[in-house]
């Protein structure tokens, strides 16, 4: 018997606890197994309720998330874990106009609350309204210079809105704190990308994969980083860089300078046009026959 | 509370105010390549309409229009432009003058792209729904050729 095991619990709470330390450590078949038994005794306590909703996020089953969540506040409609844990999933699921209710009643019972206004932020980010995110992202730095949620927003303000080769201040100060945080550290690699650093990109890619072996999302982005990152794929900078920018360029220059050279130098021009087109196939051909072959 | 009220007040309180993903780059480029600089104007208001932003971005759907109608007006109805047409026709070939139109549209749309940049990254980061751009691209092509050729037409 595991040492650590915990006593058998006998209340709510008890229960409620356990579960929610189980859902912590990703021990979900174990934490349903104890929710099951703790609401067959406890059938409308909220706090299991609310693990319940947990465990259904954690499956990625925020549909019935949000139901059992809506259940536990119609019966309480103060239960701030519920009401918070809401707010998040209506976010994530796209439900904004209910989203941003919900959080303009939270903040309107609890005003000093710099998490409240992070998820806001986080509520017009996700509906594109960039300069109100960023602004709700420092009144919550504001009330906490500190506050970990705000600065998660921000550092996604950030990669979404500077230019190229910009810094994230946000994003620096949260790696220093989480150096190995997965949701930052994905931000990194989004951020990387973005950058055209395709190459660097691969390395943070690799080294999620090797810290999250059984993440799809991981695995899927090693792969297409592989393929972009092939030797193959070396003439493909410029595209990959400044992607349909590059391709209006590329468009241009080649059209413009052809026939600017069947001017100057007709002689070049017909191996200049052999090649710009031989191009133009590459960029469009190359890379899904790449992609069928590596990832065979 | 709050040092600044006017965060506090609803902005997507209706569904219908809530901002869409966009049209993605590749249709946009497409839709332009093909359907020349109308297509690329009405790419931009359809995607300005999506992101609740047309009142902001209509201008520019306009100025992009209105520039190239001005363009086929002053090279088929002007001396100066008739000259500059032939200059052109010699310079680039008999089809200069399609070529001019097709970079200005590609040019129309990396404006395009850089005035919704945010929102298209958005889109990317948040792995938001694009929507499908087959119907609407062929649509855009097929709109934007035909505009461009019935005022090519009307001018000569």
């Amino acid at each position: 018997m595991d040492a650590a095991e915990p006593l058998q619990p006998s209340s709510a709470e008890a229960y409620a606890r356990q579960v929610g330390e189980l859902l912590d450590r990703r021990r979900s078949a174990q934490a349903r197994n104890l929710l099951r038994e703790a609401l067959a005794s406890f059938p409308d306590d909220a706090d299991l309720l609310l693990q319940g909703a947990r465990a259904d996020a954690l499956e990625d089953r925020n549909a019935s998330a949000i139901e059992t969540l809506q259940r536990v506040i119609a019966r309480q409609p103060d239960h701030f874990g519920a009401q918070a844990f809401l707010l998040s999933l209506l976010t994530e699921e796209g439900e904004l106009a209910e989203a941003e209710r919900l959080a303009l009643g939270l903040i309107g019972a609890h005003p000093q609350s710099p998490d409240l206004y992070a998820a806001y932020a986080r509520v017009m980010l996700r509906a594109l309204q960039f300069p109100k995110a960023r602004a709700l992202a420092q009144e919550a730095l504001h009330l906490h210079p500190e506050n970990d949620f705000a600065l998660r927003v921000l550092a996604l303000c950030d990669v979404i809105e500077l230019p190229r080769g910009t810094d994230s201040t946000a994003l620096r100060r949260l790696l220093a704190e989480h150096p190995e945080d997965q949701h930052l550290l994905s931000l990194v690699v989004t951020a990387l990308l973005q950058n055209g650093d395709q190459r660097a990109a691969l390395r943070g890619a690799r080294e999620m994969l090797r810290q999250h072996p059984d993440s799809p999302h991981w695995l899927n982005l090693v792969q297409q980083l592989s393929v972009q990152n092939h030797w193959t794929m070396k003439p493909m900078w410029p595209l990959q860089r400044w992607g349909w920018t590059g391709s209006v360029v590329l468009w241009v220059g080649g059209v413009v300078g052809l026939r600017v050279l069947g001017q100057v130098s007709p002689a070049l021009a017909g191996p200049a046009s052999v090649l710009w087109l031989g191009y133009v196939v590459y960029s469009w051909v190359w890379p899904p026959l790449l992609r069928r072959w590596l990832l065979r | 509370m709050s040092r600044r009220p006017d965060l506090l007040r609803p902005t997507v309180s209706e569904p219908a105010q809530v901002a869409r993903a966009p049209y993605s780059l590749q249709t946009g480029f497409l839709s332009a390549f093909f359907g020349g600089p109308f297509a690329a104007a009405l790419m931009l208001g359809l995607n300005a309409w999506r992101l609740k932003r047309l009142p902001r971005d209509a201008a520019w759907a306009l100025l992009i229009a209105a520039a190239f109608t001005a363009w086929l007006a002053f090279t088929q109805q002007t001396e100066p432009g008739l000259a500059l047409q032939a200059r052109l026709v010699e310079l680039g070939g008999r089809n200069a003058m399609s070529i001019a139109a097709r970079l200005f549209a590609l040019l129309a749309c990396v404006g395009t792209a850089l005035l919704h940049r945010r929102e298209q990254r958005s889109a990317d980061l948040f792995g938001l729904q694009r929507p499908n751009g087959w119907g609407v691209g062929i649509a855009l092509i097929v709109i934007g050729w035909g505009a461009s050729h019935l005022l090519a037409s009307a001018l000569a």
